[in-house]
């Protein structure tokens, strides 16, 4: 029964899953093609220079990236179910709601997690060659927060997704554009690390929100 | 599970509340600060008090824009020049304008500093590289478990540089790794002086690399100097290195090339790292001014006698101790400690808390020049927001130390540039005087201090030296053509020892870091400051907790 969880919960996003793995694979060659070009025409001491002094992000097009895919991962899986309330169906199972509901959205939480995992992983080894460990460090202190931000977003987009009234809705929807805003606030290179841990351990304790979403669900609320 | 979701749903609101709504208060209610800045004048040795476009002395009379700046000549020479009011002496002190120009500076330290993430690799210029521009160079270093040096084009470590620079400090007695490093790193400075560095055990060393080889200097501080931040400057005059400011000790400069430290009379300030906040809060701002005398010191402010004078003490060493890869500077001479006159004194801001959105100045006319009775001018106190400190019981700046008053000179000072509203600290109490008058609650304070120096009074052979200025002026000679090349011969052999007469404001061989002696138990007194009659708390909201 998981395993046909699972699988059905693939078939819903694959086709997003892949389109974010390969929208970041494509900024991740952006972003390096024009740290090796800018390298060539300004020379690497001064281009370093921009980045620890000037505040330069080079890898400034990854920003929004995290949420989108958190985004659209989360739409492609709990937009469906809530089209004619189909998600009844899953509950109407013989297992337990509450686990069914945990395991789909585990399910897209990983593939998000993977996603995010192999575009840093790529980000990391592609700056390696250009950059020290004290330049990578930085960025990805930089970068950390809009990736936790982008799971934060798949977290409360299906709370949105799965209420069935409109008014909580709206009002999940204020504070989830509140919290998330949190994450993308400009800010200097490495400024985010002192929240890192609090807006990570805030990010973990949201995983567990649908839950009640769905619960309201089952209880009937219109 | 879905007791806990819903918990955590209500936690998650609050959060975010907290963070929105505090914002949307004050950026609908915020009001703009109102502005009092007091400055002492040494023309009326009084304060003249600046608020919004109103300026007045104490008792309420009105001056007029260029009443003010005259009384005020230090502040607004360029005006008077322009005018042709700019007085040619003060209090028996010539007054030479290009001087104050040269010798002036400016620094304003931004709390923030204390909070923001630092870069942890650095350029190390060549300090002395024959020519005329700073180049950029190609690697850049970092100081953990040793020195390295990355060569930005390979992105690979050159072991060589590395090892001799990680030697270097190993032989000074550096403790790995770095702790605060601060240096100018940019090719737009006068010339480089490399960095200032603490290591793991809070010692201070000044780092640079003078003809490829590393210099390294262990600068000798008090063992509880906890240094907190440091900022080098790249002064006209060549006073001094940067400063350093200490949790618990105040704020410091370190001389150039004689590595003293000298504490700017500045105490009860708090430089402790506050989590940032929408509360706008204090400002302790300090000018410092020093006057050249005359023409034989005013020399000396040149940026070319000074650079010689540090060529000749260098080999002088490097003579002694040709091996050593690290040069050393001699100690300075026991009497060798005027080098910032006018700091000295004490001036206590009793529980007086400088957080971030402080603002510290300097202004330091004259480097050791022009010293020789001692006495410490005046100073002066702005406080922004509030009501300016006015009556005779709210003087809190003074004429201080002041054997002979008709000799003391006072600075005028400024206003800082009041743009910094958004500060980001809270001040607990302020000075007595002043901040009774702002009232309790959130309040954007600025505090300034502005120590001005006696000095000689002109000599009757001075008036030659006036003399030949004007010659020199008729002449349309450049000032410094008209002097004795100071490279060279007696007069430069003169400078490199002259050490100014008077009285030792602080010891070098106790290493230096005696509090300011004070001269008088008249400047006690004129220094004092009184507590805050209450504590002024603030109280804001910022996510959902008390700020105070």
């Amino acid at each position: 029964m998981f395993k046909s969880t699972i699988y059905k919960e693939w078939i819903k996003i694959r086709l997003v899953a892949w389109s974010a793995l390969g929208l970041g694979l494509i900024a991740l060659a952006n972003i390096f093609l024009h740290v090796r070009h800018d390298i060539l025409f300004v020379d690497a001491a001064n281009y370093w220079y921009t980045f620890i002094f000037r505040g330069y992000t080079f890898f400034g097009i990854l920003k929004f990236l995290p949420f989108v895919s958190g985004l659209a991962i989360a739409i492609a899986q709990y937009f469906p179910e809530t089209v004619n309330k189909r998600i009844k169906l899953t509950f109407h199972l013989p297992v337990s709601e509450n686990g069914v509901l945990i395991s789909m959205h585990a399910f897209g939480a990983m593939i998000l997690v993977a996603i995010l995992a192999i575009v840093l992983g790529l980000f990391t080894a592609g700056s390696a060659i250009f950059f020290p460990g004290n330049i990578i460090k930085a960025s990805l202190l930089t970068m950390m927060p809009w990736f936790l931000g982008g799971i934060a977003t798949y977290f409360l987009v299906a709370l949105v997704l799965l209420e069935p009234m409109w008014i909580y809705r709206g009002l999940y929807t204020v504070i989830a554009a509140g919290f998330v805003t949190v994450f993308f606030t400009g800010a200097v290179i490495g400024a985010f690390e002192p929240v890192l841990l609090p807006l990570a351990l805030a990010t973990l304790l949201l995983s567990c929100v649908v839950l009640f979403s769905g619960y309201r669900f089952r209880k009937g609320e219109m | 599970m879905i007791k806990s979701s819903r918990y955590i749903l209500v936690a998650l609101g609050i959060l975010v509340a907290s963070i929105v709504i505090p914002s949307l208060y004050w950026t609908i209610f915020e009001k703009v600060p109102r502005s009092v800045n007091a400055f002492y004048s040494c023309i009326t040795d009084d304060f003249v008090i600046v608020d919004g476009n109103s300026k007045k002395d104490p008792s309420g009379r009105e001056y007029a824009t260029e009443e003010y700046e005259k009384v005020l000549p230090l502040m607004f020479f360029r005006q008077l020049m322009a005018d042709g009011t700019m007085p040619d002496s003060l209090k028996g002190v010539l007054l030479e304008t290009p001087s104050i120009s040269r010798a002036s500076s400016f620094y304003r330290y931004t709390p923030k500093k204390l909070d923001s993430p630092v870069p942890t690799l650095w350029p190390m210029f060549e300090s002395q590289s024959g020519k005329v521009n700073l180049a950029m160079p190609e690697d850049y270093f970092r100081i953990e478990k040793r020195m390295e040096f990355i060569v930005a084009r390979t992105n690979r470590i050159n072991e060589e540089k590395s090892t001799l620079f990680t030697d270097a400090l190993t032989a000074e007695g550096f403790s790995f790794p770095a702790g605060i490093i601060a240096g100018i790193p940019t090719t737009r400075k006068s010339c480089d002086e490399g960095y200032f560095v603490t290591d793991s055990n809070g010692a201070l060393f000044h780092i640079k690399m003078v003809k490829g080889e590393p210099y390294v200097v262990r600068i000798e501080t008090p063992e509880d100097l906890d240094i907190v931040y440091i900022e080098a400057v790249d002064l006209r005059s060549r006073e001094f290195y940067c400063y350093l400011f200490t949790k618990n000790q105040g704020i410091f400069v370190v001389m150039d090339e004689v590595y003293d430290l000298q504490r700017l009379p500045v105490d009860g300030l708090a430089l402790e790292p506050v989590h940032p906040r929408r509360v706008r809060v204090g400002r302790v701002s300090v000018d410092v001014a020093t006057l050249p005398v005359d023409q034989t010191d005013r020399r000396v402010l040149r940026p070319s006698d000074r650079q010689q004078g540090v060529q000749l003490v260098r080999d002088a060493d490097a003579a002694h101790d040709p091996e050593k890869t690290a040069l050393r500077i001699p100690d300075p001479p026991a009497d060798h400690e005027h080098l910032l006159p006018g700091v000295w004194g004490s001036v206590k801001i009793a529980d007086a808390v400088l957080l971030p959105g402080g603002n510290f100045r300097h202004k330091g006319l004259g480097p050791d020049t022009g010293i020789s009775d001692g006495g410490v001018g005046g100073h002066q106190a702005y406080a922004r927001r509030g009501a300016p400190c006015e009556g005779p019981e709210h003087r809190m700046t003074l004429l201080g130390g002041l054997e002979n008053p008709a000799e003391g000179f006072v600075g005028g000072g400024r206003r800082g540039g009041g743009s910094q509203t958004k500060g980001e600290l809270g001040v607990k109490h302020v000075v007595e005087e002043c901040i009774e008058g702002l009232g309790h609650g959130p309040a954007e304070l600025e505090i300034g201090l502005h120590l001005g120096l006696l000095a000689h009074p002109v000599p009757a052979v001075e008036g030659e030296g006036l003399e030949k200025d004007e010659r020199d002026k008729e002449c349309g000679k450049e000032e410094e053509d008209s002097l004795p090349d100071p490279h060279f011969g007696p007069e430069a052999e003169r400078m490199l020892h002259r050490r100014p007469s008077g009285p030792t404001l602080v010891s070098r061989t106790g290493r230096g870091l005696k509090p300011p002696a004070v001269s008088s138990a008249g400047m006690r007194s004129l220094f004092r400051f009184g507590p805050c009659p209450d504590d002024v708390a603030y109280r804001r909201i910022q996510l959902g907790r008390k700020v105070g």
